[in-house]
């Protein structure tokens, strides 16, 4: 598994623990967990990817990325990336432009600072028939 | 920026052509043929047109000539896999800028775009029509002072793609250092060899511009068939003295730099370009002129081939002048003269050497300053083979790739390629492999993943034989928010082309697909 998933009160961390390049099933296995995440009855409603462990990232994993970040917003979740290394941040800023749609903390908590206010998961799913 | 258009009927040519000089800021329009090309430049103005010469329909050179019947101005590059001598004339005789042989380097492509456009609007291109209307500037022996402005030699110099060189002109009256007018120099990688041209003629202008053009025009066509120095030269006299008029009397050096033996075969004509070779630890050490005074006056020349052996670290000078009382061409003086000039100069600054070739032929023919002097500095480091080839092939399998990964580590410890350069290079070929596997095979198929490491260099390249592609329906993906990076489209050519310093694909429907990938990779550390 390239994937380890913690679990708190407002959050769920995923620590990418392989490069996701290494393999071709990498970003479907990512595409499997955050789906996971993003359909399940119960549970914290945020997600912070955690890239401190690895170097590459191709870029259909950040094309998954990209799709469940619009569906979490849509659903009035977050998620939020961390520990990218400098190389990682170029890449994702400047000739990917994810900047503009993600945000990327150094730490989880400077991430969990920036979080949106938790709402019950009656109220998100009232939230979600509503939105578009 | 200009709005070019390219005229092509090979596609993966013309993406790759489109795809550099989008990326310079310029708005490229395309066509598949000469008739489409009219078609779309009657719907709107173009700066610049790069054109085949040979395509289905009418051709490269047909459709510039009925253009610039419309457009006199209208500047132009032809670029043919085909071209004759005569074609090359034909090209000039209608106004083509330039005229480049396939296959070229993009940057040389580039360097010629930003070349071509940067001559003033006055500069309508050089034109073998302009050569033959002045023969006042041809006949006379005594040059006027350099015409002002940027566009006054602007083709003549092609950066050269394969050596190591610098080139320069000694100080002018405006402080400028620019080489001189009349004065041409080129580097054509000839499959291996490398062909160093440096030429000069007393023509002015326009005049000037045609001539060079012509000139690296026809040679850069005669080394895809024979490069050796003798037949090249033959072959460039005879068409200069059957299509130019009045005669141009061109001098010029030619040396065919052949890395695997260590040796310059080289011809030296007419006494307006002098060389040298200069070896470390050791003098001096003049290059032998032909008896021929010059080419393009008579169609048939005695010439013979000079050899000396070459190897890493010697250095080729070689000094030109369009001006006719070039002090050095009387033997006397010549002979005493290069050795007196290369002991005490600075041999990596050809600005400075330009300076000190000023002084020493000021003092001894008690001439005037030579501010046309133009001296280029060569560094005649043969290519060495390839430091390293690998080649995988393999069936699309998730173990297979790992098999690939391991390889490009070991050539990266080998090549003591950084960290970080190491990740993009490996993010880039994945990219390239994971298409091939994605897109390349409805079932399973072969690829081949090829890695060269030469010149500190990595040329990756993953090939498949599998369904291929059309180019022209690839768009980069909108980056505009990331509605882009959530669909398949285009994202990983994308990012290939974000991580490496060069890529090309070559793709046909039906026909499998080749993606080509080069990054430098600098300095090892020490």
């Amino acid at each position: 598994m390239s994937i380890e998933i913690r679990e708190t009160e407002s959050f769920t961390a995923l620590d990418l623990q392989e490069d996701l390049i290494s393999s071709p099933s990498h970003p479907e296995e990512l595409r499997k967990v955050l789906e996971g995440l993003l359909q399940a009855p119960a549970g914290p409603p945020h997600v912070l990817i955690n890239f401190s462990r690895i170097q590459m990232v191709n870029v259909h994993s950040w094309g998954v990325i990209a799709r469940y970040a619009r569906e979490f917003r849509h659903r009035h979740r977050d998620i939020k990336l961390v520990g990218l290394n400098a190389r990682l941040q170029a890449h994702f800023a400047q000739l990917l432009h994810l900047s503009e749609v993600l945000e990327t903390y150094a730490t989880e908590e400077e991430a969990l600072a920036n979080l949106a206010p938790p709402v019950s998961r009656v109220e998100r799913n009232i939230l979600w028939k509503k939105s578009p | 920026m200009a709005k070019i258009l390219l005229v092509d009927d090979e596609r993966s040519v013309k993406w790759a052509l489109q795809q550099i000089l989008a990326a310079d800021g310029h708005t490229v329009e395309t066509a598949n043929s000469g008739e489409e090309g009219l078609l779309k430049a009657r719907e709107q103005a173009f700066e610049l047109v790069i054109s085949d010469l040979r395509m289905p329909g009418i051709s490269g050179l047909e459709m510039i000539r009925e253009l610039k019947k419309r457009q006199p101005s209208l500047r132009t590059i032809i670029c043919s896999a085909y071209g004759s001598m005569e074609s090359v004339v034909e090209a000039m005789r209608l106004g083509v800028n330039d005229f480049l042989v396939k296959p070229f380097k993009m940057a040389l492509m580039k360097e010629a775009v930003s070349q071509i456009l940067v001559a003033g609007d006055t500069e309508m291109g050089p034109s073998l029509r302009a050569l033959e209307l002045e023969e006042e500037l041809a006949e006379s022996p005594a040059r006027p002072a350099r015409s002002p402005g940027p566009a006054a030699g602007a083709p003549e110099f092609l950066p050269p793609p394969a050596l190591p060189c610098a080139c320069a002109g000694a100080e002018d009256e405006r402080g400028g250092a620019a080489p001189g007018e009349g004065v041409f120099f080129d580097v054509v990688e000839a499959g291996g060899p490398q062909v160093i041209l440096f030429g000069s003629s007393p023509l002015l202008g326009p005049c000037a511009g045609a001539l060079s053009c012509l000139i690296r025009g026809a040679l850069r066509n005669q080394i895809l068939r024979d490069p050796r120095p003798r037949p090249a030269l033959l072959a460039l006299n005879e068409m200069l003295w059957k299509f130019c008029h009045p005669r141009p009397s061109v001098s010029l050096f030619y040396g065919l730099l052949s890395p695997q033996e260590e040796v310059l075969r080289y011809l030296l004509i007419g006494d307006r370009v002098r060389g040298a070779l200069r070896r470390p630890e050791a003098g001096p050490e003049p290059l032998a002129a032909e008896t021929s005074p010059v080419l393009g006056l008579f169609p048939g020349l005695m010439l013979t081939e000079r050899t000396v052996q070459v190897s890493q670290g010697d250095r080729l000078v070689l000094l030109g002048t369009a001006r006719v009382e070039f002090p050095v061409s009387p033997p006397g003086v010549e002979e005493s003269f290069m050795p007196q000039l290369l002991p005490e100069t600075n041999w990596l600054d050809p600005r400075e050497l330009a300076r000190q070739v000023q002084k020493i032929a000021a003092e001894r023919t008690n001439t005037q300053t030579l501010s046309e002097l133009t001296v280029t500095v060569i560094e005649l480091s043969p290519s060495p083979p390839a430091e390293a080839h690998r080649e995988v092939r393999f069936s699309s399998a998730e173990q297979n790739l790992r098999t690939v990964l391991s390889e490009l580590g070991r050539l990266g410890q080998q090549a003591q390629i950084p960290t970080d350069l190491m990740h993009d290079l490996t993010t880039a070929l994945v990219e390239a492999v994971n298409n091939a596997q994605t897109h390349a095979y409805p079932e399973e198929g072969e690829i081949t993943v090829k890695m060269t490491l030469s010149n500190r260099e990595l040329i990756l390249e993953v090939i498949d034989e599998g369904v291929g592609f059309d180019l022209q329906s690839y768009h980069p993906p909108d980056l505009n928010g990331y509605e882009g990076l959530t669909t398949d489209h285009g994202r990983s050519i994308y990012l290939i082309q974000q991580l490496m310093d060069r890529t090309l694909i070559e793709t046909r429907p039906g026909r499998g697909t080749i993606v080509h990938m080069a990054k430098g990779l600098g300095t090892p550390p020490s």
